[in-house]
């Protein structure tokens, strides 16, 4: 009967280590960065998600698409 | 509620491209659904640094627009989604189906207009108080107010034509069918606001 449970146990275990690994890659984060040529424009075409820019004093764009 | 395995999960993220490329006229970023059955799962929310003067397009079809600080000219975007711009600077052309729009736009030089257009949603537009600027304001189903000094050239319930400080070369276009909520801007910022009647 222990030994019935450990495995259970073991199972479990097993079981949640990899729905956590799989549920890491379920959301996929990257980042870019480009140099920024005196006055530029910057286009961002986007069906489902929101959009947030935000300006800083430095002269490059940084990108941090996040998909979900 | 969703349905589906994570494995599904997993996959639809593959088919989702994210492309930022050099352009001529700076940098373009587009998000690629490469369809499978002709869904479209999954979504990509993008969080993106610019430096100040930069000229920004933005353009998303579900989720909210949001901009901070940033000198330029500006056109932005959503179908469903609200759009909010805070401590901007230079045109400003702004466009939405269902969501509201709230412009706060710290410096306007001559020349440079505004436009500000949803169906669903109300608009609250914030300006410096030495704005001089011709007025075109429209409304189907809502109200017009405004905290500034505006002379009015013709006005009802729901149109307003008029200027801020005796006119100029900058044009604010505002127009909205069902405007819902009432927002007062704060601090030095005076604006234009609707509320449903």
């Amino acid at each position: 009967m222990r030994c019935y449970l450990t495995q259970v146990i073991t199972a479990f275990a097993a079981l949640a280590f990899a729905n956590a690994a799989t549920a890491g890659k379920a959301t996929e984060e990257i980042e870019d960065t480009l140099p920024f040529n005196s006055r530029s424009t910057l286009e961002v075409n986007n069906v489902n998600g929101s959009i947030e820019v935000t300006a800083w004093d430095r002269a490059r764009f940084t990108f941090t698409p996040k998909k979900s | 509620m969703k349905t589906g395995s994570l494995g599904d999960r997993t996959d639809a993220l593959d088919r989702i491209e994210v492309v930022i490329q050099e352009s001529t006229t700076g940098v373009l970023v587009k998000t690629i659904h490469h369809r499978k059955w002709g869904s479209s799962n999954g979504r990509v929310s993008y969080a993106i640094k610019v430096p100040r003067d930069a000229d920004l397009r933005i353009r998303t079809t579900n989720g909210r627009v949001i901009t901070d600080g940033v000198n330029g000219n500006h056109g932005l975007r959503s179908v469903n989604g609200s759009i909010s711009a805070e401590r901007m600077a230079g045109s400003m052309k702004t466009r939405t189906t269902n969501g509201s729009i709230d412009i706060e736009l710290t410096r306007l030089n001559a020349n440079e207009d505004i436009n500000l257009k949803t169906v669903n949603g109300s608009i609250v537009l914030s300006l410096p108080e030495a704005t001089t600027a011709d007025l075109d304001v429209t409304t189907a189903n809502g109200r017009i107010r405004s905290d500034l000094p505006v002379t009015i050239g013709t006005a009802s319930k729901r149109k307003l034509h008029g200027t801020l400080n005796g006119g100029g070369d900058t044009r604010v276009r505002v127009s909205t069918v069902n405007g819902q909520r009432q927002h007062l801007p704060a601090g030095r910022f005076t604006g234009l606001f609707y509320r449903r009647a």
